[in-house]
């Protein structure tokens, strides 16, 4: 029988009927600071819903690429409210990459912001499938093309009929991650997967609390742990308008409720210890305002000596752990304990094990696989665990602790994942370059390369010709790069990088750079 | 040359070195250990600090301290 329960709409369908006139989300337009209520929300997003089917979209891909905005939420919660599935994407990845990612997860429809209205063109030549363009304004929009706006007001808000709402088993949302094999990965969550990730992380507050929303929302983090968990408990959650602003806005809006990444945290931190002439709980009340109570931590490892320091303010910083494969949080702590340095207690929905020390993980959240990767779904579980690839333990009290990593992928203090085989691949593609490793260092990456031997050979090329050359191939890769894929590291190798017996790099000892032993 | 030395100042407090050590040439991510956020949080600093509204992709393209220097007394004029 259909499960039209465990469906993400309810847990913003619940709170619009409790409270119609609570304000959902906020946003700083210079000076004001524009909201809609839940209650507007929920209608608007019926709207959109009513709009795609008017226009034959049951059943498809709508591509959602942009910042967070009141009509990027909307159009989300139209597109899984409904029969269709959703695929956020990164609106700082090159064109060609997302017409790549548009094309990969077969999206009839793309929904794109202001800025990025350029990409249509191109997605027009690129991109047959593609038979909607909405660009996510409330103005009037240009000709072809149609506005968030102008979509709205083609429906009413007319409650869909029941065999129009989507089942708990349907795909809701595709999420691109990095994968190891050079080509990113489409996550297919369904409906159930998101709906019990948010229901069993426990965090509880009362509705009307502020949240101030500082992540990219096409992140599964930043979607579900926020927009969602937030909506479901009554939240207003604020938008923050641009990250230069992130810590004036933090003290403007005054949040009880922070969700950062380990990045942010650093920020944060660097900002409250600056002024030692005051009481540290007076600074952090200066800086931030007295609400602020709780910043969840998540997307890479928090080193635990902030969360101790920051406590010391009067602000707790609690550490979760998760992945989009998960839709996203596996464990986490907070209000009911927490353990600096561990990534707290495994969501109550979840069964976890460890395989020769791995972190393998079952339950509701875990997604259905990757979209038409049926190779690398198959490699990712064992016997219907999922692989996470992070070594890890518990404690006697069931809180778990990350302890290191299986896969290549680097993590880096954004949150952001890179797959340093993707990015070695794109350079190896030069003639100097002989062998290349990417490693993470100092919240940046860095190139390790041995110079082609005989193409150094060939051209005459002088040592500080070489890094030259090498550094020009670097900043031609980082000018089609989003920043956090920048690589701002570089080191020539003397020698060639240590190889095991099957001839591969030895990753782990990349830094090692000396004449091999006969 | 007293809103250089404030501009200074605000720099030191994103880096292990003092006002006094800081010279033109030197580069924010390179020589300064500046990350992306780091330098956008930096940015919007100057903006409340001195009263002036950055184009976000401009100052973005800054590399050295001299060349935020410049722009910024740009703006103040």
């Amino acid at each position: 029988m259909a499960d039209q329960e465990h469906i993400i709409v309810r847990l913003l369908e619940d709170t619009a009927v409790k409270m119609p006139d609570m304000p959902a989300v906020r946003w700083i337009e210079k000076k004001e600071i524009p909201e809609k209520k839940y209650g507007e929300l929920n209608a608007d997003r019926t709207r959109i819903a009513n709009a795609l089917y008017a226009r034959g979209f049951e059943g498809c891909h709508v591509a959602l690429i942009g910042t967070s905005s009141y009509p990027w939420i909307a159009s989300y919660f139209g597109i899984v409210g409904s029969r269709m599935t959703a695929v956020p994407l990164d609106p700082m990845l090159p064109f060609e990459e997302l017409c790549d990612l548009i094309n990969r997860s077969d999206s009839e429809a793309l929904f794109v912001s202001p800025k990025l209205v350029s990409i249509i063109e191109q997605v027009k030549n690129e991109c047959p499938k593609v038979r909607l363009f909405v660009v996510l304004t409330e103005e009037p929009s240009e000709e072809g093309v149609l506005s968030f706006a102008e979509l709205l007001a083609e429906q009413d808000d007319t409650p869909l009929a029941a065999e129009k709402r989507p089942d708990a088993d349907d795909v809701c949302t595709i999420i691109f991650t990095s994968g190891t094999t050079g080509k990113s990965k489409g996550v297919m969550l369904t409906q159930r997967n998101v709906y019990d990730d948010v229901v069993n992380v426990v965090v509880n507050f009362e509705p009307g609390t502020t949240m101030l929303s500082v992540l990219p929302i096409h992140h599964a983090y930043c979607l579900v742990m926020e927009w969602l968990k937030g909506f479901s408990l009554g939240a207003t959650i604020y938008i923050n308008d641009s990250l230069l602003h992130m810590l004036r806005n933090i003290g403007k809006v005054k949040p009880r409720i922070l969700v950062m990444v380990p990045l942010m945290i650093e920020v944060i931190y660097k900002r409250l210890k600056a002024d030692e002439s005051k009481p540290k709980r007076e600074v952090a009340i200066e800086a931030f305002g007295e609400n602020l109570e709780y910043i969840f931590s998540g997307g890479a490892h928090l080193d635990p000596s902030y969360i101790y320091a920051i406590e010391e303010y009067g602000i707790k910083v609690c550490e979760g752990y998760g992945m989009s494969e998960c839709s996203p949080t596996i464990s986490s702590n907070g209000e009911i304990g927490n353990r600096p340095g561990s990534v707290g207690k495994v969501l109550a929905n979840m069964q976890i094990r460890f395989v020769d020390g791995e972190v393998q993980v079952k339950g509701s959240n875990v997604m259905k696989g990757y979209y038409k990767m049926p190779k690398e779904t198959e490699e990712t579980f064992t016997d219907g665990w999922l692989k996470t690839g992070d070594l890890g333990r518990l404690d006697e009290d069931g809180y778990l602790y990350i302890t290191g990593r299986l896969k290549n992928l680097i993590i880096l203090s954004n949150g952001e994942n890179v797959s340093p085989e993707e990015i070695e691949s794109k350079l190896l593609a030069n003639e100097l370059v002989g062998e290349a490793v990417i490693t993470g260092e100092n919240n940046g990456l860095c190139a390790r390369i041995f110079p082609d031997v005989d193409y150094v050979e060939k051209t005459g090329l002088a040592e500080e010709e070489v890094q030259t050359e090498l550094q020009a191939i670097l900043d031609e890769y980082n000018k089609s790069q989003p920043s956090y894929r920048a690589i701002t590291g570089l080191v020539v190798r003397k020698y060639p990088f240590i190889k095991n017996s099957t001839k591969k790099i030895v990753r782990a000892k990349a830094d090692i750079d000396e004449a091999p032993q006969e | 040359m007293e809103k250089e030395q404030e501009f200074l100042e605000l720099v030191a407090n994103y880096c292990d070195r003092t006002a006094e050590e800081l010279t033109p040439d030197m580069r924010f991510r390179e020589d300064l250990d500046f990350n992306s956020l780091s330098f956008m949080t930096f940015l919007g600093d100057l903006e409340d600090n001195f009263d002036i509204e950055l184009d976000e992709e401009e100052a973005l393209k800054f590399t050295t301290i001299g060349e935020a220097l410049e722009y910024l007394n740009e703006q103040l004029q």
